[in-house]
Parts: C-alpha cells; sequence; structure tokens
C-alpha cells in the first residue's frame, strides 16, 4: 500500500498547495487487513449483530497531528514554556514497525497533539461534563486545540481528548466529497461505481480551521507529523466490549456535519477509552508545517491511500 | 489486470497435499499470483458504506484443469482458464462445504463470465498465523472432482458488491491464482477416490 498526503489552504473555497509528499504505511495497516480476514463472524440471532459485522469497525476511522518529539518532551517540562513552530526541531523519522507518531514517555502515551494538558499527578481523565457533546475540562487546561468558543474542533465535537479526530459522523461517502464536510472531521471518499475500483484509491480529507492550527502552534510546536488510525479491536473488546465504540453521530441542529450525540470525552474510566491502531503516517520535512499567510479559512489535508 | 500497489509487500504461497489414509503427500509448493482484484476487494471495503465485513473476506475458490493463466508472472488472471463446472465437481463433492454461483468481473466493470460454480470455506479454516499473516485451508475431499485432472486454482472475495445473496448472484474478482501443474508438460493432479486434496493458501502482507 502506498499513501500520499496534500495540503491545502482554503481561503473563500480558493485553494493553494502547501504541501504534498508521500507516506508510510507501518505494519499497523498489515494487522488491520489481516484482522479482517479472520475475523470470525458471530451467529446471526445476536441483536447488535449488525453493530459488530460493520465493516467501519475495520477500516480507518480517525486522524492525529503531532509535533517533533522535542516538542513533545519540552512541552511536558513545564507549563509555562512557550514552543512556537517555528522552534521545533526535527521530529523522529518513521519506521514500518513505528506505533505513534512520534517517540511516547509517561507524560504523552500517544506521541501527538493532546486535547487536553494534564499538570496534576491526582488528574485522570474529565468527568462530569456539564455537556457532553462540548469538551470542557475541569482539571486540566485544553491542550493544542483551543477552548470550544475559538476552536473548531472541540465547538463541534470531533476531537477526542486524546487528541484523534474521529470521522464525521454525518458524512455522505461520495467520489467527489464536500470539503463543507470535512470541516466537521475526517471524511472518506467513495470508489462510488464500479469503474471508479480501477485505481483502488480511498482519500481521507479532513480541514482545521485557522484557529485550530494557531492554537497548535503558538504554544505546542505546530504539525511535524500527521497520522491515520483504525480501532485496536483487541483492546476495544476487552476494555468497552462490542462495537459500536463511541456513540453513533447525529446531524447537527441547523446546520452540516455531525456532533456525537453523546460525549467523545466523557468516559470516567479512562481505560475505558476506545483506542486505535497507526495505519499511516508522515513526517513534515523541513521544520514542519509552515504557514505564511495570516488569513485564511482552512487547511486542508488530503490523504490518499492506494491499495 | 497489472499488479497493484498491494503487491510490493504482499506474498503469498501455496501448498498443494495429497491426502490418503495412511500418509501425506506434499505434490506441489510454490508462491502465488496475487491479482489485482485484492487491493480493489481492499479499496472497496475502505470507502464502503457497507453493512457487512464478512463480503470483503475470501472465502470461495474455484478449481480449474487449464492452462497457465499467467505468462512470466507477469500478466496476472481474471479468470481461471479452464474452470470446474459443477458436473466436474461430482454430485457428491464436497458435502462439508457450501458451494454458490457468481459473476465474475474485472476491474473496468465488464462482466467476464456468469453462473460460475464456485466452492465456500467456513471462516473457520481461514488461520491468524500472525499479525501480518493469513492462511486458507481448503479439503477436497475423496469424492469430489473425481476424474479431473485439476491444474489451476483461484481465490475470489465473496461479495464487494453486497449483493443480496437471496435474490442476486455474487458478483466477484479473483484475488490470488496459481497454476500448479507441471510447467512443461502441463500435467496435472488427476484426482481420484484414493486421497483427499489440501490446499494451503498463505498471503503474507
Amino acid at each position: 500500500m502506498k499513501g500520499n498526503v496534500s495540503i491545502y489552504m482554503y481561503k473563500d473555497y480558493e485553494s493553494t498547495l502547501v504541501y504534498e509528499s508521500e507516506n508510510l504505511v507501518v505494519d499497523g495497516a498489515k494487522t488491520a487487513v489481516v484482522d479482517m480476514l479472520t475475523f470470525d463472524r458471530p451467529v446471526s440471532s445476536l441483536s447488535n449483530l449488525e453493530d459488530i459485522v460493520d465493516p467501519n469497525n475495520f477500516t480507518i476511522a480517525a486522524m492525529s497531528l503531532g509535533p517533533s518529539r522535542f516538542d513533545l518532551d519540552n512541552r511536558t517540562e513545564t507549563l509555562t514554556e512557550s514552543v512556537s513552530g517555528t522552534n521545533n526541531k526535527f521530529p523522529i523519522l518513521a519506521k514500518p514497525h513505528d506505533k505513534t507518531l512520534q517517540p511516547v514517555d509517561t507524560s504523552n502515551t500517544f506521541g501527538h497533539h493532546l486535547n487536553y494538558y494534564e499538570f496534576s499527578s491526582q488528574v485522570e481523565g474529565i468527568n462530569q461534563l456539564t455537556d457532553p457533546s462540548v469538551y470542557e475540562p475541569l482539571l486540566h487546561f485544553y491542550g493544542g486545540y483551543p477552548k470550544s468558543d475559538t476552536s473548531n474542533a472541540n465547538s463541534r465535537s470531533f476531537i477526542d481528548k486524546n487528541g484523534f479526530i474521529h470521522l464525521n459522523p454525518d458524512m455522505l461517502k461520495n467520489q467527489t466529497p464536500s470539503i463543507d464536510e470535512s470541516t466537521n472531521g475526517v471524511i472518506v471518499s467513495s470508489v462510488g461505481t464500479v469503474s471508479g475500483i480501477e485505481n483502488q484509491e480511498v482519500e481521507y480529507i479532513f480541514s482545521l480551521s485557522q484557529s485550530d492550527f494557531e492554537g497548535l502552534w503558538d504554544n505546542f510546536g505546530g504539525i511535524d507529523t500527521l497520522g491515520l488510525w483504525v480501532w485496536d479491536r483487541k483492546y476495544n473488546a476487552r476494555y468497552i466490549g462490542d462495537p459500536p465504540y463511541i456513540p453513533k453521530g447525529v446531524a447537527a441542529t441547523g446546520g452540516s456535519g455531525g456532533k456525537h450525540p453523546t460525549s467523545l470525552y466523557n468516559f470516567e474510566d479512562v481505560k475505558a477509552f476506545p483506542k486505535f491502531k497507526l495505519f499511516a503516517k508522515r513526517i513534515v520535512f523541513p521544520d514542519g508545517l509552515q504557514i505564511n499567510e495570516t488569513s485564511y479559512d482552512w487547511l486542508t489535508i488530503k490523504w490518499k491511500i492506494r491499495f | 489486470m497489472n499488479f497493484q500497489e498491494l503487491l510490493k509487500n504482499a506474498k503469498g504461497h501455496l501448498e498443494v497435499v495429497k491426502l490418503y489414509d495412511d500418509h501425506e503427500e506434499v505434490v506441489f509448493s510454490d508462491h502465488n499470483v496475487i491479482c489485482s482484484g485484492l487491493a480493489a476487494n481492499m479499496a472497496a471495503m475502505y470507502s464502503s458504506s457497507g453493512l457487512d465485513v464478512s463480503s470483503y473476506q475470501m472465502n470461495i475458490f474455484q478449481l480449474g484443469e487449464g492452462t497457465d493463466a499467467t505468462i512470466g508472472d507477469t500478466v496476472v488472471p481474471n479468470v481461471l482458464q479452464t474452470p470446474l463446472d459443477w458436473s466436474s465437481y461430482g454430485e457428491n463433492a464436497l458435502m462439508a462445504l457450501d458451494k454458490t454461483t457468481g459473476t465474475l468481473q474485472d476491474l473496468s466493470d465488464a462482466s467476464l463470465s456468469t453462473g460460475e460454480a464456485f466452492l465456500v470455506l467456513p471462516q473457520t479454516y481461514v488461520d491468524k498465523v500472525n499479525d501480518s499473516t493469513v492462511r486458507w485451508n481448503l479439503h477436497v475431499d475423496e469424492n469430489t472432482a473425481n476424474g479431473q485432472t485439476l491444474t489451476e486454482i483461484g481465490l475470489f472475495t465473496n461479495n464487494p458488491f453486497e449483493k443480496d445473496l437471496t435474490a442476486e448472484e455474487r458478483i466477484t474478482w479473483i484475488c490470488a491464482y496459481r497454476f500448479f501443474g507441471d510447467p512443461s508438460t502441463g500435467q496435472g493432479i488427476y484426482k481420484t477416490q484414493h486421497f483427499a486434496l489440501v490446499f494451503k493458501w498463505t498471503i503474507q502482507f
């Protein structure tokens, strides 16, 4: 499998290509394929059979963005230290057996931008939210993604606390997916017609708002790494149970896109939060993703996987 | 069809074993040919709005008695050269296995043949060897395909168009192929009631 990452800057629906390169499909992709081919379909009398056999349990379910290892380390040394994207160092190179975007440690077990910043050892998770559809950490600072009143990611509730940008639950898969839909989470193209299968390519698209990018850039090192993730079915089966691993989305009132009907964050037991396995990654060289423009609407990531 | 990106990493191996009452004999052991239907099947599933993951699993097989459908491993087949029909499998064939018919297509939407005879392998015969390897174990019993000279086998995706199989015929693509006859004489395995054949097909991604 091969992949290609293109990043466009959108202003008033006019796009400018700002980055393009091939990705690395990691070993987790092989595991995902084998997992699907060897899945033993349960007996048909189960009431939740439809959820269990849903093909979406076996395919790419999230995207994540991260800084370099240096910035991950630096960010955890002191809360007050600002790590601007302009100061970042080269990230650790990608390898086929990688399971995260950058090496992890006890303070960041995911290796990419989190949606919260844990500053106290007594805090383990985000509990009892007043509005389960909007991220409001009680005992944490916000992470790289800004507060919900300025962050598109948090206000529209498609990013979980661990920094995984979920699929837009309201998307329609088609051959020419709408950029608007990609502002509400990751969307997936469809091969559509039979003849469309000839190029054997699937495209994942996500649009990051300017405020979200600036939140990552100003204090958290910007974007040096990108990843696509599949569900970790083995972990989730043990700690979550049967799919769906998160509530299925519904269309947001009065607009396109889908908030999840209950929270992506409101898991009192941290271990009960569903996990993912890395499928593909890209390290952005040189020196991270640099955006010189001061005014734009979206950074749109288009990630093609060719099987 | 052509080699596709998945082929850069995926490789397969086919072992054919004659199984007698008192002993067994490996009669063929070599790499296979990955066909572009495998990549198409994965692309279809990853972009699917479909309902059932089992539609994208690969549990249906064909046996054939044709010549090698590949030419120096550079041309990948769409179909077996001469697949067996139901009468060739025999009246008492594979009592333990389901059988099905289907339509074969290439990736340009062209129908290659309809009413093809397929053997359905239960999922319990599909093993996860390790995190990157799958093995299919097809057992062709003593009552099946007797009197036929078997030379080729194909592995197909189940139902990538998610047809309602109670009302429609499945449409499928070939995902892997292997000619196991003698490359110089074309001579294959003459099947009799004295032995069963076991096909152990391994694909490493």
